[in-house]
């Protein structure tokens, strides 16, 4: 050890203000304790936004999930369209020929078949005609108008 | 009440129930001694309070994670050591040079040390603020703490060599300074 600066080595140029060393320790200590709330509040904070974060994650998946099979379920309920309704019930059973019977006077009479089906809804008749285009519903017209002509001459 | 060893002292920190109590004999038994280390490095009496309470408020936390291999006084300046090279970190804005901070810490040292001080007890004081950080953190560990060689090693975290040739630098500067005023 340097001998000149020994005789500095007890002496403190630095003063304290008075009751420092006495009040310290408590204000430490409060302060400590303080610290130890706060941190396991922080702690509990993070804790609680980690579980919340789980929490919603795990919802959204959830919704996700469902919406997903719930879209899957309806892929396979396609809706019922005119063609499948032509495919389910045959045009030649709507449509089937009846027997004529021409009588003396020439007058074609048809009876009723037992095998058209009774229960075909005017609603088939309906979408049938709303599915045809307008040249299709011009030349329905012409033949409807055609036949009320034949059915005309031959009743005069 | 028998003064409590070290260990003892340590003991009781660890336990929930006896931490208070623990802490308040800690505080008690070496805050003087420490704070004192404190003030010679930070030199303002604010800031020697600050860094010594969280010097304890640290050793408080986390007396579970300290091992009691080292000597307690030694862990305690060994926060305090860190607390204070934080707080100069703070201060130090990256543009100032290192003799504005001393210059600074020198004002600091006149305005507040006691009034009829000798002069001399200044310019040693004012010399050892002119050291580099960490010249004066081992100066001051060694010359007023009288701490050994291998304690500084752990506060320090410098082999004891290193810290010979930082103290041997250190007196010459100090010898060097008192020479020119």
């Amino acid at each position: 050890m340097e001998k000149e600066f020994e005789k500095f080595r007890n002496l403190n140029p630095y003063k304290v203000p008075d009751g420092f060393f006495e009040n310290i320790t408590r204000q430490t200590l409060e302060k400590a304790r303080q610290r130890e709330r706060f941190s396991k509040i922080r702690k509990m904070r993070i804790v609680f936004s980690a579980a919340a974060s789980v929490i919603i994650l795990v919802a959204v998946g959830l919704i996700f999930f469902n919406q997903t099979k719930k879209d899957a379920e309806t892929a396979f309920v396609q809706p019922v369209t005119d063609e499948m309704i032509f495919e389910e019930i045959q045009p030649e059973e709507i449509f089937k020929t009846e027997p004529v019977e021409i009588r003396e006077n020439g007058i074609m009479e048809t009876e009723p078949s037992e095998n058209v089906p009774e229960n075909v809804s005017e609603n088939l008749l309906d979408n049938l005609i709303a599915g045809l285009s307008d040249e299709d519903l011009q030349q329905l017209e012409a033949v409807i108008q055609e036949e009320l002509l034949i059915t005309e001459f031959l009743n005069d | 009440m028998a003064q409590l060893t070290d260990q003892e002292i340590l003991a009781a920190l660890k336990n929930s129930e006896t931490r208070d109590k623990g802490f308040t004999i800690l505080m008690d038994k070496y805050k003087e001694r420490i704070y004192w280390y404190i003030r010679r490095l930070v030199v303002l009496h604010e800031d020697a309070e600050d860094v010594l309470q969280e010097t304890f408020i640290n050793a408080y936390r986390y007396a579970a994670s300290f091992n009691g291999q080292s000597n307690i006084y030694t862990w305690l300046y060994k926060i305090a050591t860190n607390e204070c090279i934080a707080l100069f970190r703070r201060n130090k804005k990256s543009t100032v040079k290192l003799v504005e901070i001393s210059s600074k810490l020198v004002n600091e040292l006149q305005d507040s040390s006691i009034g009829n001080v000798e002069s001399a007890l200044k310019d040693f004081h004012a010399a050892i603020l002119q050291l580099p950080e960490k010249q004066r953190i081992v100066f001051n560990l060694r010359y007023f703490d009288d701490l050994s060689y291998e304690e500084m090693e752990e506060i320090v975290g410098s082999s004891a060599g290193t810290l010979k040739t930082n103290y041997h630098y250190a007196t010459e500067k100090i010898k060097n300074y008192l020479k020119k005023i």
